[in-house]
């Protein structure tokens, strides 16, 4: 083949790509752009029209594919319009954080649907015989339903552009994303057009997923692997730009399917470099032109409060007791031989104190860090890198990952928080991406086996503990080197939370909480603002570095998958599930996540389903989180009475956040 | 005469065509109760937000106790001795009294705070950001309510907090965005009459456009129209002037 | 005015969060009027008409329109009642040319009633059907002005609002906007308007309220009014002492 028809091909096979990611991407712009909403269950729902096409042409056999691509999207159009009615709708008016942790517990609901219905595995999706054969145009031979899906999705493209431009539904769609109060003053009932939207982009999605199915195969992970590169497109493109969907879709199938070829390294980082260089010199994208759809959403984050029925002495006297049973623990476990308790309460501690980290920049500082394992993983891998060539102390180990956390949360910082709100989520999601992509490809980092199999030694310059050599015998029982490792790391958990809780008691971090009261008031009364959110950011970093580097030295590895966004998902779910705005909140929400998810995996198949509907439940009806409880049952108007006369409780009990 | 404590040059801003702002120069003398009126339109708020640092210039400077201050942001400002009030009072509601006014007086404090007690030192043991909390909340007469969370407090006395604010920034100058906006007449004359006591011993620059009072407080007048200075001078001298009447007043005679 | 209005307003009370802007507005617009609200900034002119409309709770006191208690409506079933308001700052769609920013507005409205074609809108505003294919945002502001009160007049109501529509407009412009507004009213429109520009407000008017504090403060026929120096000085500012 000579090298123009082999450029050829690769344009081809770019542009094929390229049409799925415009299909996804053009519905999770237009959701955005209309009602601010985040979707992160569009990869699912592309899953689903995958999946459902599978169900619908398997039995119908050699027309079933054109039955199922009419049928399939239609089906996960209807399943969208339910979502936006019952869930999404709810939270209209409040942050868009609160999209993003709505949908990614729809992730976990949807995902888990697909694997308990059509199994685990990937599944050949035949693609019908008729399209099933190559062509030759300029010069060599091509798959026909690789043409097709090119011609298929420029046409919907150009159906979609239609839609949106000549039509009366377009109109009120665009005119509602510019001015969605306007509309409704004219007397248009916009609602019902955010349901057919959404519904609209759930089809859209659902259209990709087949045409993708068809190209590769079928399989859970499908969604997962798509949703992230779509992100990169609608960020690239403009957020709510359809045109921005359209270029930036095809530039990145193309770019993608070139660095493939041409520069492997590449593969995987350039289209996170790209993300973050349009991002950082013009942080609208390329065709965007508002920052976040037509107007400013007004609803703010909500706090958690310990207010309410618990006093602060009440809750000091519980942190004591929670300490103290941490610190037993051990013993009633070697005497009950439940050892297994041990390592699920080392977990908990070890996201406890990411979630603390987390809450720092989100609760404090009111960022949306969406990439913060992006610290939990680099310092998992600074401290084993350390362990392996530089000290076997995990002294010296830890300091190394919270020293490189810190200051790459200080370079991220200095280049994003300017850009606020959805652009910093998006940027830190893209350098998280950016670096999960990147330990693939050098052999330093261990490639997708990550590193593995380093000895830890509990102390500096051979004063301490040698975990393999340590024994206490105590009558019944033997306590071992484990032991060791779980007081260090219970030490280290709670000396974080006092220093996190003096921080916050310092004039630094009763700056930052005037900041999340009025940011503008705070930089008329003298404030350097984004100074003030950079520090908290670079204090944040260096806390996530530091539970990566204890959870890698205590289990001896570190690989890829602590950088996997999913991750950053589950640790914002954590401190929002506790309580974000509090200290102690969210520590409490990763004990009871990391607990939840360890009893149901152990009980049903279906955890993550039931682990999903909760937190849907939860953000809808208890957003402030778990430590709110208290003053949410307080203040229901059927209990509050009752306990305000017994207890005298004032109604706006306010308090210090610590 | 001494210098001026603010003065703009030529100060302009332009929004693609509409010049909001057209060669504005104004010179505020130390101690003095300058106002800045004008009908809608003429460039008040666009004014006021070249002082603060909330907008640039698309040219011209402002210089403030003899400094250039043109390119700094509001804080650096506000640090300079430049404070501002908000037009709806803008505290934060979900801190106590005490603690916003404690918030002003720490970002004012002499001198700064080293990294050890920046960082990990109690905020609330620092004993001469707790005697300058005391003495602002003493003079605004908020001294008893330190406690109270902000956002329960009575209209009126949020907005002494407001005033107690910018008081707690020690500030050589206040620019006032018409503090009395949407204010019955009582509570006009209880604003005028606090800002009187509180803060009589610095420089104000008053943003307002009612005349009545302005006439009533201030030493001078400055009368924007359509982005440009038409007149200054005292109550009485802006008063007298007729293009004043005829621009301001819409051309209704009385 | 022996009839009954076509909108009554009562003891309205109205704000936002705890602040209460409206402590109790009583008006009335009878058919084929113009009737301005005047006042200072900030005393809650805006914030009337957004009750009015529904965009703002009323805390208390009822709106009556047409013989229906509209008080709790929302804004979108308020104009689907036949009450099209013009918004401050004019807020047409800047992304949408001249005649969608029209066929949005042709969408509202009363649903059991004839509209204007788009076409016979646009015809009557010469500076817009020189741009009907312009998107919004490239119009002049006095051209925006045209195209909000177009949208409006286009879903055929029977109560137009306009807020503050000479605001921020040059002198010339501002007639333009004037001579449209009684120009419409010639032609039988029912027009409640909130204007600062006292002399644009006095000359259009048929009847004024003048607001001060939240609550209205004045009222008469607009010569009446326009004749009361004290109380122009006293509420408006709008004339000095000789």
């Amino acid at each position: 083949m000579s090298v123009a028809s082999a450029v050829a091909e690769q344009v081809l096979n770019g542009l094929v790509v390229g049409m799925v990611y415009v299909l996804l991407a053009a519905g999770l712009s237009i959701i955005f752009g209309v009602m601010d909403v985040i979707n992160f269950a569009h990869g699912e729902l592309f899953a689903l029209g995958a999946y459902f096409a599978f169900a619908i042409a398997g039995p119908l056999g050699g027309a079933g594919f054109w039955v199922a691509l009419v049928v399939a999207p239609l089906l996960v159009g209807v399943i969208g319009m339910a979502i936006e009615r019952l869930t999404v709708k709810r939270l209209y008016g409040r942050d868009p954080l609160y999209h993003i942790l709505l949908t990614f517990g729809l992730v976990l609901i949807i995902n888990d649907l697909i694997t308990s219905v059509w199994g685990k595995s990937a599944q050949p999706f035949p693609i019908p015989s008729v399209l099933d054969q190559p062509v030759a145009l300029f010069g060599f031979n091509y798959s026909l339903y690789n043409y097709g899906i090119i011609i298929f999705g420029s046409a919907l493209a150009l159906g979609t552009w239609l839609l949106l431009n000549r039509t009366r539904f377009g109109m009120i769609i665009r005119a509602g994303s510019e001015d969605r109060e306007m509309v409704r003053n004219l007397g248009i009932n916009i609602d019902r057009y955010y349901t057919l939207t959404f519904g609209f982009g759930a089809a859209l999605a659902g259209v990709a997923g087949i045409v993708l199915g068809a190209y590769q195969n079928v399989s859970p992970t499908m969604g997962s692997s798509v949703i992230i590169p779509a992100f990169v497109i609608v960020v690239l493109g403009g957020l709510g730009s359809f045109r921005g969907a359209v270029v930036g879709g095809l530039f990145v199938g193309l770019v993608q399917t070139f660095a493939r070829t041409y520069t492997p390294f590449l593969e995987g980082l350039i289209v996170f470099l790209l993300m973050i260089a349009v991002l950082v010199v013009r942080p609208t994208g390329l065709f965007g032109t508002s920052i976040g759809g037509g107007e400013h959403h007004d609803g703010a984050l909500l706090h958690g409060s310990g207010g309410g029925v618990l006093s602060s002495e009440t809750r000091a006297k519980i942190g004591y007791a929670a300490v103290g049973v941490l610190v037993v623990v051990p013993f009633f476990a070697e005497l009950t031989g439940v050892t297994y308790s041990v390592t699920l309460l080392e977990d908990i501690l070890i996201w406890a104190l990411f979630a603390l980290s987390l809450d720092l920049v989100l609760g404090y500082a009111g960022l949306v860090s969406l990439g913060h394992t992006l610290f939990y993983g680099v310092g998992a891998y600074a401290s084993v890198l350390t362990l392996m060539h530089v000290s076997p102390s995990v002294l010296v180990a830890l300091l190394v990952a919270v020293a490189v956390c810190a200051a790459i949360a200080w370079g991220v910082g200095y280049l994003s928080i300017r850009v606020s709100g959805v652009f910093f989520a998006m940027i830190t999601l893209g350098f998280a991406e950016l670096f999960y992509n990147a330990v693939f490809k050098f052999d330093f980092t261990g490639g997708s086996d990550g590193l593995f199999g380093v000895d830890v030694f509990y102390g500096l310059a051979g004063l301490g503990i040698d975990p393999r050599e340590f024994e206490v015998p105590l009558g019944v029982f033997t306590l071992d080197g484990g032991i060791v490792q779980y007081y260090f790391l219970l030490a280290v958990v709670v000396g974080s939370y006092l220093l996190a809780r003096r921080l916050i008691r310092a004039p630094f971090g009763t700056v930052l909480q005037s900041i999340r009261e009025s940011e503008e008031r705070a930089s008329f009364i003298g404030y350097d603002v984004t100074a003030y959110k950079r520090r908290a950011f670079v204090v944040s970093g260096g806390l996530a570095g530091l539970a990566g580097g204890l959870f890698a030295a205590n289990n001896g590895y570190v690989a890829p998958s602590f950088l996997h966004w999913i991750n950053s998902g589950e640790v914002i779910v954590m401190t929002v599930l506790g309580g974000m705005g509090t200290l102690y909140g969210p520590m409490l929400g990763a004990g009871v996540f990391v607990a939840a998810e360890d009893i149901l995996s152990s009980y049903i198949e279906q955890w993550q389903l039931v682990i999903g509907v909760l937190f849907v439940l939860f953000v809808i009806f208890v957003p402030r989180g778990l430590v709110s409880l208290p003053q949410t049952v307080a203040e229901h108007p059927m209990v509050g009475p009752v306990i305000r006369d017994r207890t005298g409780v004032k109604e706006a009990e306010v308090e210090q956040h610590d | 005469m001494t210098d001026p404590i603010l003065q703009t040059t030529d100060l302009t801003k332009e929004f693609g065509n509409l010049v909001a702002v057209d060669d504005v120069n104004l010179e505020v003398e130390q101690g003095e109760f300058r106002s800045l009126i004008g009908p809608n339109g003429a460039g008040k708020t666009t004014t006021f937000n070249l002082l603060t640092g909330a907008l640039r210039p698309t040219h011209g400077t402002v210089t403030f106790n003899g400094e250039d201050v043109t390119g700094l942001p509001p804080h650096q400002r506000v640090r300079r001795g430049l404070g501002r009030s908000f037009q709806i009072t803008n505290v934060f509601s979900g801190l106590t009294v005490r603690e916003n006014v404690r918030l002003a007086a720490q970002a004012a404090r002499e001198g700064g705070f080293k990294p050890v007690e920046e960082f990990l030192q109690r905020a609330t043991s620092f004993d001469d950001v707790n005697e300058h909390t005391d003495r602002v909340l003493d003079r605004s007469g908020l001294l008893g309510r330190g406690d109270e969370p902000a956002d329960v407090l009575a209209y009126g006395d949020k907005r002494r907090l407001e005033i107690a604010i910018v008081l707690a920034t020690d500030p050589d100058m206040v620019l006032l965005d018409e503090p009395t906006a949407g204010m019955s007449a009582e509570e006009t004359r209880a604003t005028m009459d606090l800002i009187d006591e509180v803060l009589s011993d610095r420089t104000l620059l008053l943003i307002e456009h009612d005349i009545d009072l302005v006439m009533r407080v201030s030493d001078r007048i400055t009368v924007l129209h359509r982005g440009a200075v038409l007149a200054e001078g005292t109550p009485d001298a802006v008063s007298e002037d007729p293009d004043v009447r005829e621009a301001y007043f819409g051309g209704v005679e009385a | 005015m022996s009839a009954d209005p076509l909108l009554s307003v009562r003891g309205l009370v109205s704000g936002y969060g705890s602040t209460r802007v409206l402590q109790g507005v009583d008006l009335d617009v009878p058919a084929g009027s113009v009737v301005t609200l005047i006042g200072r900034n900030g005393v809650g002119k805006t914030t009337t008409l957004r009750s009015i409309l529904g965009s703002v709770s009323p805390a208390a006191g009822s709106v009556t329109f047409d013989g229906t208690d509209i008080t709790a409506l929302s804004p979108e079933k308020t104009a689907r009642e036949g009450i099209a308001l013009v918004p401050e700052e004019r807020r047409i769609f800047p992304g949408l040319t001249v005649t969608e920013n029209i066929e949005i507005g042709r969408l509202g409205g009363r649903r059991d009633t004839a509209k204007p074609s788009v076409e016979a809108i646009v015809g009557e505003f010469e500076n817009l059907s020189r741009h009907r294919n312009s998107k919004g945002a490239a119009l002049s502001g006095g051209e925006q002005q045209m195209l909000a009160i177009a949208r409006a007049l286009v879903s055929a109501p029977d109560l137009l609002m306009l807020d503050e529509p000479t605001e921020g407009l040059a002198p010339s412009i501002v007639k333009q906007v004037q001579r449209k507004v009684e120009e419409l009213n010639d032609e039988g429109a029912t027009i409640l308007l909130v204007e600062q520009n006292v002399q644009v407000a006095l000359d259009i008017a048929d009847y004024v309220y003048i607001l001060d504090k939240g609550q209205v403060v004045h009222e008469g026929p607009s010569d009446e009014v326009a004749a009361a120096d004290e109380i122009l000085d006293r509420y408006l500012g709008v004339s000095v002492a000789d």
